[in-house]
């Protein structure tokens, strides 16, 4: 079990010496070389769904995820606040949070692709979710 | 000096290490509805030593008569969920505490999750949220409930002498509720009241926890009751092996819950049979003229009166202690057949068994892992650990005393469970040594019975090979979430060992087979949805379509092998895939014949005499690609080569700059293939 617990912190170390080195090339094979592994590392499991959301990016000719963040914790963090503002979508009890969540979107610099990846991950009724996101975009609610 | 207690105050206890997650699921409970008259306050505990110590700290902090103990990374979704709480209990004052996820009975181990569980929560992995609903149609009276959220209307201490760490915790609550004689329930939530984050977790000093809330509470957890009161017989059969004779009879005094040990040899010379009967050994059978173990099993059966429960075993296993036990608590299903342990020589996992040593290490590592079924089905039987339960023979008769060699006797035996819908099973948490040389003659008569016995089993059941293993280097190459909804069909599925492994892997997947083989299919139809059928003929007969179409060691026999690839295309859903094993007709060893100007057939290999179409890796990938398919990954199995082909090779390479060594040391192809 130690052994397991010493892999966790070195993938994860490696992670962020090659996000600092902006190797993105050596950020793909380390998450897709064993994603069994991978997979069971919370924090690597999201960078690895976050690696496709670049992909898109970097094909629609954007600025990709890796490229706005510092380290691995800072992807985690997105993918946790992001996850808890469409949560509070979904379940209406969003409030006086919509400006907030605008906020984030606009100073991280959300994509969309970004912003659905993490709604397909963490919503239960991803369609209501998708509608409310819409409508919001087409009042101006939200900016991505 | 008692202090008075709120009634009518509700109060929410957290042990928090996370600034994020604990906001959030404050959040949740701001927007709770609280009941007319109610209060409610929340008490964060920040950085508790232990679970225990942190909800202790909370419950002496609070006056409130209920309590409601969550983890940070709950959010309850249920708004009237202080209400609906409040109305379980009202139900009956002996409700002392509710959880949303329950087991109304642990297993042998004391495990919460390897047995049914009642309740519903949302479960959020970090690829998907979504609904996990167990058994939730009614108020449900349960043995533990999960530690996620669990609200209380009476105060008991939890157990911080007992329990310092993350585990456990929840399970030992429920059972200091039973001894106060209150009740431990899950409610029928219809929509689930929470979300709950389940990501990985760090069971790091989880089984330690266990091992001790079994030593408090074993007494108490019927499972383990029962467990304790089963009896095995073991039938240990030996041959000229003397020495490991005697080791693992005393190896076996240590091996829990064996009753009596019925010694059978089997024709030995070594002196075996002297030195047994010159021991107080009660139960000995010998066997005279060493006349194969159809006769030598069923001999020992009706000879000597046995328990509810019969372990086979070879002299030179070794089971670890508490294994034989776990085995047979694996048959405790109305529709078991067998149960085997994981070896050193059965199972992928056992290749970390590399002595009798680390048995006790394995096991324990074995039955912590969360994920980890306790039980996994399977149709191959290891002949030389197996375990049995007595009442099986009532249904399937005793073993066919014209086979002789044991793995013939048990496949045979094996099938017409198969026929009898009872399973075969790898028990995870049952592991044993082997201690015998990989390839290594154990029993008389090796070749000459096994010859004896292919003739036997062709006659009697009509096919010539009797494949009970799964192709577990093609199913590497399914890649889904556990429980995806998929289909597989496999084209020549024999008697479905893979489709049936398959199916056990992924329950939500409908695995179809197709045979050329009437026998194989009637046999197979028990374990997958099996037709007859020659896809040569470019027809199948179902009208599914499929994720994946898997071809073990099928493509060489085929006449039309790119058009029923091409016809593949339109069986196949969008992105699907092709899964196939090939054998490499460039392999070194077919080199090595042809340039001695042989190429010879035989009856099974790569020169296999029913071997229509031969492949190389050009000729793979040719094949896909014409058929419209991209191959997506592609490896090989390779074995040791001699030092002359080795030579051979060489030579080769320095003729052609297209061929590399793998080319020729590759024996056999495994392709995944996605449609274009």
């Amino acid at each position: 079990m130690d052994a397991q617990v010493r892999w966790d912190l070195i993938l994860k170390e490696r992670f962020d010496e090659l996000l600092l080195r902006r190797q993105y090339a050596e950020i793909h094979t380390l998450l897709e070389t064993d994603t069994e592994i991978i997979d069971q590392i919370n924090d690597l499991a999201i960078a690895r769904i976050m690696l496709s959301v670049c992909e898109q990016e970097r094909a629609a000719g954007q600025c990709t995820l890796f490229e706005k963040v510092n380290n691995l914790d800072e992807i985690v963090c997105r993918y946790t606040v992001l996850m808890f503002y469409l949560r509070r979508m979904e379940f209406d009890i969003m409030d006086d949070s919509l400006d907030a969540f605008n906020q984030f979107l606009i100073v991280n610099q959300v994509s969309r692709q970004e912003l659905f990846a993490v709604m397909y991950c963490g919503n239960i009724d991803r369609e209501k979710v998708l509608q409310i996101i819409k409508d919001k975009m087409i009042n101006g609610e939200i900016a991505i | 000096m008692t202090r008075s207690v709120k009634d009518k105050e509700v109060c929410f206890i957290i042990c928090s290490n996370d600034q994020l997650y604990t906001e959030e699921c404050l959040y949740y409970i701001a927007h709770l509805h609280v009941p007319d008259g109610y209060q409610i306050n929340v008490l964060t505990i920040e950085d508790a030593r232990s679970m225990t110590a942190g909800y202790n700290e909370g419950m002496c902090a609070s006056d409130a008569k209920y309590k409601v103990y969550l983890h940070q990374d709950v959010f309850i979704i249920n708004r009237n969920f202080i209400q609906d709480f409040l109305d379980v209990f009202e139900q009956d004052e002996k409700i002392g505490m509710i959880g949303m996820v329950g087991a109304s009975r642990l297993s042998t181990a004391g495990i919460m999750w390897e047995g049914a569980r009642q309740g519903a929560l949302y479960n959020w992995k970090v690829r998907e949220t979504k609904e996990v609903r167990m058994s939730d149609d009614v108020l449900t009276q349960v043995e533990v409930i999960d530690g996620f959220l669990m609200i209380t209307q009476y105060d008991i201490p939890w157990r911080e002498d007992l329990f310092d760490g993350w585990d456990f915790y929840d399970c030992s609550q429920s059972k200091e509720f039973a001894r106060r004689g209150y009740k431990v329930v899950v409610p029928r939530q219809g929509k689930p009241w929470c979300i709950h984050n389940s990501g990985c977790v760090s069971l790091m000093n989880y089984d330690m926890e266990r091992l001790k809330f079994i030593r408090e509470y074993g007494e108490e957890i019927p499972a383990i009751k029962e467990k304790n009161a089963f009896k095995i017989t073991v039938i240990l059969t030996t041959y000229n092996r003397k020495i490991q004779l005697q080791d693992t009879l005393e190896w076996l005094s240590e091996v829990d819950g064996i009753a009596n040990i019925i010694i059978a040899d089997n024709g030995s010379t070594d002196g075996s049979a002297d030195w047994l009967s010159s021991q107080s050994y009660e139960y000995l059978w010998f066997d005279e003229g060493v006349q194969g173990y159809g006769k030598l099993w069923n001999a020992v059966l009706e000879n000597f009166e046995t328990e509810d429960y019969i372990v086979f075993m070879e002299a030179g296993v070794y089971p670890e202690k508490g294994s034989l036990l776990e085995l047979i608590s694996a048959l405790h299903t109305e529709n078991a057949g067998t149960a085997n342990p994981v070896t050193n020589y059965y199972d992928d996992d056992g290749s970390r068994i590399t002595g009798r040593d680390v048995l006790a290490m394995f096991a324990q590592n074995s039955r912590i892992q969360q994920n980890r079924k306790m039980t996994q089905k399977t149709l191959f039987s290891n002949w030389r650990i197996w375990a049995i339960k007595r009442n099986v023979f009532n249904k399937v008769g005793r073993f066919r005393e014209e086979l002789k060699s044991p793995e013939d006797v048990l496949t045979d035996y094996t099938i017409r469970m198969i026929q009898n819908n009872l399973e075969q099973t790898v028990c995870r948490r049952a592991c044993a040594w082997e201690s015998f040389r990989r390839g290594e003659e154990i029993y008389a008569g090796t070749e000459l019975w096994r010859e004896e016995d292919r003739t036997f089993m062709r006659a009697a059941w009509g096919m010539n090979y009797f494949n009970l293993r799964p192709n577990r280097a093609l199913m590497k190459y399914i890649k889904e979430p556990s429980e995806r909804e998929f289909k597989v069909l496999e084209v020549g599925c024999d008697l479905g060992a893979t489709l049936f492994e398959i199916q056990s892997c992924y329950p939500n997947c409908q695995t179809y087979g197709l045979d050329i083989n009437k026998a194989a299919v009637e046999i197979a139809k028990h374990t997958a949805i099996v037709k007859y059928g020659n896809i040569d003929e470019l027809t199948i007969p179902f009208e599914e379509k499929f994720d994946y179409i898997i071809f073990g060691d099928v493509l060489e026999h085929l006449r039309h092998p790119e058009e029923v690839v091409r016809m593949c295309r339109e069986l196949l859903h969008e992105n699907g895939h092709i899964i196939a094993s090939i054998p490499n007709v460039m392999h070194i060893s077919v080199m090595e014949e042809l340039i001695e100007g042989r190429f010879r057939y035989s009856d099974v290999g790569l020169l296999d005499r029913t071997h229509i179409h031969l492949f190389t890796y050009y000729e793979i990938m040719t094949l896909f690609e014409n058929a419209g398919f991209e191959v997506k990954d592609i490896n090989g199995t390779v074995f040791d080569i001699s030092g002359r082909q080795r030579e051979i090779m060489n030579i080769l390479l320095k003729l052609s700059e297209n061929t590399e060594a793998w080319m020729y040391e590759t024996f056999q192809y495994t392709v995944k293939a996605q449609k274009r």
